[in-house]
Order: C-alpha cells, then structure tokens, then sequence
C-alpha cells in the first residue's frame, strides 16, 4: 500500500466523522519508532476551512505483539475526554483489517511533548533534575495516576474488561503457557509465589496496566498526555503501583538505572504523594506482590512476541532482542520474591 | 539461561534487518522506524555475543550447585529428576527438568529445604548471566 492510499483512507474516515473538512489535505505522513502491538504514524492536515492538525494514527497490525482490543482502547480514550486526566481526543476508527495501513486503526490529536526513555542516562539524568528542582513529574505522575484510578467506572464497565486479581494472574499465566517456547522455572515459581499472596480486594478502578512514564508525554516540566491504553482493566489499582515502581521502570536492563521510582521521584515520596491525593493507604507487601505479578505480565508479553519471532508471524528484530531483558526481569523478581 | 528462540535464528533475524538497510539506504533517508530495526539488531549481536562466551560457565555453575543440593537433600525421590537436571546440556532441558522436580515438591520441611537450594541455585546462575549481558553494554 502507498502513502497516498493511506492519506486518502485517513481523510475518508475524518470527514465521515465531521473532523475535516472537504478541502483538507495530509501534507506530511511517515511511521514513527517504537510501538509493540500498535504502529503509529504522525501526519499533518492542513485544512483551509479550519486550524491545521497534527495526528497520531494508531494501528493494531497484523502479527501484532498481543491480542489486545483496539476497539476496547478507543472506546477508553474517548470516555476519558471529559475526565481530569490528559489523553488526546480521538477522530474515529476504522475497523476493518484491510486497511492501507495494514489493519484496524484511528486517529487522535497528537498532544504536545515526548516521551521520556528511561533507558537512556542522558534522559534519566534529565528527569533526576526535575527531581532536584521543581518536581513538576513526579507531582504530576502520582497526582495523575490517582485521578485515573477515580476515573467513574459507569461509562468503562461498557468497554474495558474487568479482572480482579486472581483473573489477573490466570489471564497472563495462560499466555504464558501458550507462548513459552521453553520452560522456566523462576517464572513458574513466582506465578505460585503471587498465587498464595492474593490481597485483600479493594473496589475495582480503571487501571491503566502500563503506568509509566515512557507512556506519558512531557513538555515544559509538566506531564501533558497518557498514552497507551491497550493493557487498561478495570481491577485493583495497585496493579498499577507495583508495576511503575518496578526498577525495569527505572532503566534497569541488565545494569542499575535510577534510584528514583521511575526515574522519577523518591519512592517514599511518590507513596505518600498518591495516598494524599486517592485517600488510599498502601501496604508495602502488596505493593510487592504485584511487582512481582507486573514482572510476570511483562515476561508474557515478551515472550508472546519471541513466539512470533520464532514462528516468522513477526520480523520486527525488537521481538527477538527482548529476549535480553528476560534475565533481568527475572534477577529482580527473585530478588522480591526473596530467594 | 532459558531464553527462546536460537542463535542461529537471531543471526539470520539480523541478516534480514542488515539487508533490508542495505537496499533502502542508497536510495531514500532511513525513517525512525528502520533505524530503529538497525539499532536493535546491533544491540542483539553484542548480547548474542556476550551470552555466547558465558554460556557454557553458566551451564557448569548450574551443575555444581545442583549437586552440592542433591547432597545436602534428604528427599531421594528427588534425585533422578537432579541427576537429570545436571545432566542437561543446554538451558531449554534444565529448565524443564527444573520446572518439573519444583512442581513436585511438596510442603515438607525436607522438601522445602531442596525447594529453597535450588532457589538459590537459580538466583545465583540469574545473577551470573546478569552480569555476563552487562559486559555487552559496557562494550557499548
């Protein structure tokens, strides 16, 4: 399929949802890095009946990491509009698997910023200065990722799936099963560790299942976006907290990243500033045990995508190196676990 | 240790990513989305590379650690499925062997003893193939 084809198919879908108008044309069209299960692709509309736009395409591809709901992740960017929590608006869907972008997708504003690689020690140094000075970050992620899990479910009990934590655990060891090409004993260990550690349930929350901030835009000092709803649930959101303070998140590959939570803020810090702002206090055992069950769910994921890899559904090569980060998600589960 | 997918698959993964530069290169400027690709499959090379020279002192590092456990175990049902974990030759069967005797053991006190040694054992062989992949970044 050609550029063309595909900026023909985007204008199709705005106009038929009222967002461009019939003079409007895509000046600019290119696919951008990164993206697992979704490919993303900026354009430009100019339109002379209106302000120019500057999008985001986002596609669930064929052979796309994980079979997540494309569908299911729109629907929650558009319920969040009108909530106290920064996400871009959307334009429509096309859901349809032969499009010119090679599966389903829509379109969404593209918000301000980038989005911090916490892999990178340029970068970590950079948010470790935020720390230092104004915080404007780790205010804003703890304050945002309180108001996501105040978000009012009446609307996203309608799109987004629920699963308390003993569905949690089941769903991501069930792929696990299927996908793992080899057998490991450190992951079927922990899976038993979290098991016989199922906390007390609290009422469910929309949880956003990859809370960090590398899925977050920033600009200017401030966090100006969430991004990558894919994995949200409706559930215990200390889901959430266990996994943004895990230290893959804070740019542990194989070496130590930042001693901040994230990157971002001192952990204590980080804990109190969401208690004050949910009302919610946190157990640190809890908050363990779903470190641990977040490791487990991202060691799914990567071998979902070594499955593909292997079995030439994929030749995205990013599929086959993660295989890499699985020896240090497994370092630090055993180090939470306590062996 | 237990990581999917074969050398070799990955060295003909990269083949394909390097080709696919090699024939847009000359002709049009690399979108992010190819350098991207170019950036990952030079990153897989140098872990491919350090894994290889560590593997086969992670292998015997297993091994000694699992015999040390298999003497120090007072569960002789368990010894077969040891034996048989020392006698493996590459990651994918000790991990199986592993995962299999682990399921197996039970609650007693003898059992959680073979259980804990053998988490030591693996927290050990993670620590030590952390380290390994770590010399690849520092080549960096």
């Amino acid at each position: 399929m050609s550029d063309g084809e595909r900026m023909d198919c985007v204008l199709g879908l705005m106009r038929d949802e009222g967002s461009v108008g019939p003079r409007a044309r895509v000046q600019q069209l290119r696919q951008l890095e990164g993206g697992w299960s979704r490919q993303s692709w900026a354009l430009t509309v100019d339109d002379p009946d209106s302000p120019p736009l500057e999008l985001i395409v986002r596609v669930r591809p064929h052979g796309a990491l994980l079979d997540t709901d494309l569908r299911q992740e729109f629907s929650t960017y558009a319920a969040l509009a009108d909530e106290p929590v920064p996400v871009p608006p959307v334009h429509g869907m096309l859901d349809e698997q032969d499009t010119p972008f090679g599966g389903p997708f829509f379109v969404m504003d593209r918000l301000p910023g980038r989005s911090p690689n916490v892999w990178r020690a340029r970068e970590r140094a950079e948010l470790a200065e935020d720390w230092q000075g104004a915080r404007g970050y780790a205010t804003d992620l703890a304050d945002t990722l309180a108001a996501i899990h105040a978000v009012p479910l009446e609307q996203l009990a309608k799109v987004v799936v629920a699963r308390d934590f003993a569905a949690t655990v089941a769903h991501w060891r069930a792929i696990q099963q299927e996908m793992a090409l080899v057998e490991d004993p450190i992951v079927e260990e922990a899976y038993e560790w979290v098991a016989q550690r199922a906390p007390r349930e609290l009422s469910p929350c929309l949880v956003h299942g990859d809370y960090r901030i590398g899925n977050c835009l920033v600009d200017e000092g401030r966090l100006t976006g969430v991004l990558d709803w894919e994995l949200s649930f409706l559930g215990d959101p200390r889901f959430d907290l266990g996994y943004v303070a895990l230290e893959y998140h804070a740019g542990k590959f194989t070496k130590p990243g930042s001693p901040l939570l994230n990157a971002v803020a001192e952990r204590d810090w980080f804990r109190e500033r969401y208690e004050a702002a949910s009302g919610r206090s946190l157990d640190a055992e809890v908050i363990r045990t779903f470190s641990v069950l977040a490791m487990l769910m991202l060691c799914a994921i990567l071998t979902t995508g070594l499955h593909q890899y292997a079995g030439r559904e994929t030749d995205d090569i990013r599929m086959a190196w993660t295989r890499f980060a699985l020896p240090g998600l497994r370092q630090d589960m055993i180090a939470l676990m306590g062996w | 240790m237990f990581n999917p997918v074969q050398p070799h698959e990955l060295m003909l993964g990269v083949g394909r990513v390097l080709r696919r530069a090699a024939r847009t290169s000359d002709s049009q400027e690399l979108d992010a989305y190819q350098r991207g690709q170019l950036l990952s499959a030079y990153s897989v090379v140098r872990h491919l590379a350090a894994e290889q020279v560590a593997a086969a002192a992670l292998m015997e590092g297993m091994r000694r650690r699992l015999q040390a456990c298999s003497e120090r175990s007072s569960v002789p049902a368990a010894r077969p499925a040891l034996a048989a974990a020392m006698a493996a030759r590459e990651p994918g069967a000790l991990g199986a062997q592993l995962t299999g005797l682990l399921r197996r053991l039970g609650s007693l006190p003898e059992e959680a003893q073979l259980r804990c040694c053998i988490h030591r054992a693996l927290a050990e062989m993670t620590d030590e193939e952390v380290h390994a992949l770590a010399d690849a970044e520092a080549e960096a």
